[in-house]
């Protein structure tokens, strides 16, 4: 019992766990991650939590930039593929941190091939320091066909999930996590979780025709714009991905579930 | 920011062998170093590809983290931009496009 118990502890049993969360641990463990007791647990409530609620199988990207190395915070958390990073990204304890010139993180997937369309998909990003700087959280841009989470200044945060100029304010709220729904043709939804709770932030239901999402690979702690960085940010980010549309009652139930996992893992709290 | 003004041929090269030595030991391609389009300033039309100390200290992979310049390929990367002593300091705004 002892030795089953020390082994447990050490990272290298990971047996009994939900079978992503095992092979999420895995890879970044051979990677060179360190994932004690606790955090095996928080990541493996996680995905137990997803499947138990439902929103898991809406998820499509989703990375977990929290453990100081950079090949294991480029691991997908669902699809086990690696995105990469570029330029100078400082990747410490519970975040990466952009230098606001040069480092983004490049999913190596778009949203289109992953199935979002534009009346159906959510993105979303864990910001736990807010960026100085007008800049990206998550998002790509091919002419006026933007989907994207950004500071607009360093007052607005702003989504966008068009092919044209509209636009969804959400006003001062630059950090916490926030998710950016497209649930209808006619319906954005621009969403905040924060230590202090969830809330609307906005949103739009201008009716939107028909469009085909940028098919270029999405940016973290960025944008790619027409297959170049634009805004690359200085903030701190705990996560980012997206995902298949998710109802306001399910994307708060999936923001609460990141909370909890990366405030578990990293002993940090959300803004 | 410090790194070298080079060539578009050369920053994909660098970046290509960059590349590689990941790929070559059965490894995603997690991390590169980048290249950017410098737009204005004395070295406006080449390409920017960080170069500094964070850059070199950069935590890749492993326990303890490897960083590049473990890399037993990395002194010819260097070589190929011209060395590290060719390196050059540069404004972010000779790089950074907004919208």
């Amino acid at each position: 019992m002892q030795y089953a118990y020390a082994y447990q502890l050490n990272g290298s049993q990971t047996s009994g766990l939900d079978a992503n969360a095992k092979a999420y641990i895995n890879a970044v463990v051979a990677a060179g991650a360190t994932v004690n007791s606790t955090q095996r647990n928080a990541i493996n409530n996680f995905y137990k939590t997803g499947k138990s609620q439902g929103w898991y199988g809406q998820l499509k990207r989703m990375f977990l930039p929290i453990w100081g190395i950079a090949a294991p915070n480029a691991i997908g958390m669902i699809s086990g593929s690696s995105g990469t990073f570029n330029g100078t990204v400082t990747h410490a304890a519970g975040y990466v941190q952009g230098d606001g010139s040069t480092g983004y993180f490049n999913f190596g997937s778009t949203m289109p091939n992953d199935g979002l369309t534009f009346d159906n998909g959510l993105m979303f990003a864990l910001c736990n320091q807010a960026p100085t700087v007008i800049s990206s959280y998550i998002g790509v841009t091919t002419g006026s066909n933007t989907q994207v989470i950004r500071a607009a200044s360093t007052t607005l945060i702003q989504g966008r999930y068009t092919n044209n100029s509209t636009a969804v304010n959400g006003g001062l709220a630059m950090n916490g996590i926030l998710t950016l729904a497209s649930q209808a043709s006619n319906l954005r939804s621009l969403r905040r979780r924060a230590s202090s709770g969830v809330l609307s932030l906005n949103t739009s239901s201008t009716e939107t025709a028909s469009f085909s999402l940028s098919n270029l690979n999405c940016y973290g702690i960025a944008r790619n714009f027409s297959g170049g960085l634009s805004e690359p940010s200085n903030g701190r980010f705990g996560s980012y991905g997206y995902s298949l549309k998710m109802s306001d009652s399910d994307t708060d139930l999936f923001t609460l579930a990141l909370k909890n996992l990366w405030e578990t893992c990293t002993g940090l709290t959300l803004p | 920011m410090i790194g070298f003004a080079v060539t578009q041929v050369k920053a994909q090269e660098a970046n290509d062998a960059v590349a590689l030595a990941q790929d070559s030991r059965g490894l995603p391609v997690f991390w590169l170093p980048g290249q950017y389009p410098i737009v204005s300033g004395m070295y406006s039309g080449l390409v920017f590809v960080p170069c500094d100390d964070q850059i070199l200290e950069t935590p890749l992979r492993g326990n303890p983290p490897l960083t590049p310049a473990d890399f037993p390929e990395f002194a010819q990367i260097i070589d190929d931009l011209g060395g590290m002593s060719a390196r050059v300091t540069i404004s972010p705004s000779d790089i950074t496009p907004t919208e």
